[in-house]
């Protein structure tokens, strides 16, 4: 546990203190923005009749909470090993690296929700989205949020640290590739038949839906809506706990093989 | 002179080489560069087909992603690298070196160009492909040379934003991640740029892209009729844009080169 706490230290460091408190507190409010402009301009100029936008917003807002998560953890590898070339030191430290990485993502989920939360503050009332939040479908689903995404991100994490010239951009590539069957933007009923049964089996898939329906308090199209609450969140908890599991024993895995074969400490300059 | 110019041009061939057959040595990278692109071009063409929107959407969309690695190969590939050289303790070596920076960045311009240019055809092919998209080539040579001016415009602002990179450290980095997105959003990446208020559009066409894939759209597909301004207008623009900027960067360039060194900020790394 101290670790994990000294890990979300660090991570909260290498966030903030490359400038002012007040200024990266504006910084966490804003970031979130370009998550979701691009859903104010298209649905608003396009699909206002469609009544989609509450579904797109609430979509693409948390996804980003996701993805932050996924990539950050994913990049970490990078970062400290090309960049700090600090990553040897967090090797020779009494913390495990699978704790080290978890507490980096915990810290950049919290910034995430804090952005957003900031955001709706004003998304909600301005927009009037519908808003009648289950607290305790929505406090789970934050926490189950958490293990899908790092669990997500150790699966990555571990292949970035079994090759030194992997870059970021496989990372985004998945991120792409997410976006589309997760339904964060659209219903995924729009696409192809096999790709739309395939969203439903995505893990990010179910954490949304339940998300939203846990702040809008109702299902606000037809994708997943035959499922009630308490299946979605077994789903959920079903794929975080897989994820996380997995996730977990893949980082060991490439912990271990990146020390036999030296890839701790090499720096490529790419 | 004639030895200036060799000096610079052999430093823009070397820069550009590492650049081109550099980025070339990794498959995954190529193969991860162009599945991003589509895959975010896929979702905005999925988008407009969920709100009944036509096929020349598609068309704008498929446009949209064609131009995107452009673009992030002028913030992350030519504003941010030399911050990058200044991480990796190259940028000492740079300067001590006879060759002139300027050269170092339009090597970079050049190279990063025709390798994102691989990357962004194989992007319009799957989605020419995959989303049968269709544009007309009557106006083609009309079209490359829009394409053209866009892509110096745009590697001309990203040599001018390089020199702020020089000289800021993590919160220009920061400040490039987090405009990223919406000036992707607000260059009109995937809608008519029109469709903002004039105010915003005004300030989106300071982006050489905002009117590039404008004047592209207008001249490839026939059926777009949401234009900025006419297609020929937003060529002279660019072209404008284009030397301006070049001057524009070149004299930041220097300066903050010479504030850099007063401040003894070149050699500053992990800040």
């Amino acid at each position: 546990m101290k670790g994990f706490l000294a890990s979300m230290y660090i991570g909260l460091q290498i966030e903030s203190n490359w400038t002012r408190k007040w200024a990266w507190l504006l910084y966490v409010a804003v970031y979130p923005v370009g998550s979701f402009l691009a859903v104010l301009i298209l649905y608003g100029a396009f699909g206002q009749n469609a009544g989609l936008l509450p579904y797109a917003l609430y979509g693409t807002t948390l996804y980003y909470s996701l993805s932050m998560v996924f990539f950050d953890m994913a990049y970490s590898v990078h970062d400290d090993r090309e960049h700090y070339q600090t990553l040897k030191y967090i090797f020779l430290s009494g913390t495990s690296y699978r704790t080290y990485l978890c507490g980096r993502a915990a810290t950049r989920y919290l910034i995430a929700l804090a952005g957003i939360a900031i955001n709706m503050c004003w998304l909600v009332p301005v927009l009037g989205l519908p808003f009648h939040m289950q607290w305790g479908y929505l406090t789970i689903g934050l926490l189950l949020g958490y293990l899908v995404a790092a669990g997500l991100g150790m699966c990555v994490a571990s292949v970035f640290l079994l090759t030194v010239k992997l870059d970021v951009d496989v990372v985004e590539a998945l991120f792409g590739g997410m976006l589309v069957v997760s339904g964060a933007l659209f219903p995924p009923t729009a696409l192809p038949a096999a790709a739309a049964r395939l969203a439903e089996f995505v893990p990010m898939s179910s954490y949304i839906e339940l998300m939203r329906r846990a702040i809008s308090g109702q299902a606000l199209t037809s994708f997943l809506s035959t499922l009630s609450m308490g299946r979605l969140l077994t789903n959920v908890a079903i794929s975080a706990i897989a994820l996380f599991v997995l996730g977990s024993i893949l980082v060991s895995f490439g912990s271990r093989q990146a020390q036999r074969k030296g890839y701790i400490d090499v720096t490529t300059a790419f | 002179m004639k030895k200036k110019l060799l000096l610079f041009l052999r430093t823009l061939n070397a820069r550009a080489y590492v650049r081109i057959f550099g980025q070339m040595r990794e498959l995954t990278w190529v193969i991860a560069s162009v599945a991003g692109g589509f895959f975010t071009m896929g979702t905005f063409v999925y988008l407009y087909r969920t709100l009944g929107k036509g096929p020349e959407f598609s068309g704008m969309v498929v446009l949209g992603g064609f131009m995107t690695p452009f673009f992030l190969n002028v913030l992350w590939g030519v504003a941010t690298q030399l911050y990058w050289e200044k991480e990796m303790g190259n940028l000492e070596l740079m300067l001590v070196s006879p060759a002139p920076l300027p050269a170092f960045l339009v090597g970079l311009s050049v190279g990063g160009a025709i390798h994102t240019s691989l990357r962004a055809v194989a992007v319009l092919f799957f989605g020419i492909v995959v989303f049968r998209v269709k544009f007309a080539v009557a106006h083609l040579p009309q079209a490359l040379v829009v394409f053209f001016l866009t892509l110096v415009a745009m590697y001309g602002l990203g040599i001018a934003l390089s020199s702020l990179f020089l000289y800021h450290g993590r919160d220009a980095w920061r400040t490039a991640d987090i405009v990223m997105e919406p000036t992707n959003v607000l260059s009109g990446m995937y809608f008519p740029v029109r469709y903002l208020s004039l105010g915003l559009a005004a300030i989106a066409a300071l982006i050489p892209m905002t009117l590039g894939l404008d004047a592209l759209r207008q001249i490839l597909i026939p059926s777009f009729a949401e234009g900025l301004l006419n297609w020929r207008w937003e060529a002279v623009i660019l072209l404008a844009l284009g030397i301006l900027l070049a001057f524009v960067g070149t004299w930041a360039l220097h300066a903050v080169e010479y504030k850099a060194k007063r401040d003894a900020r070149l050699t500053l790394r992990w800040q």
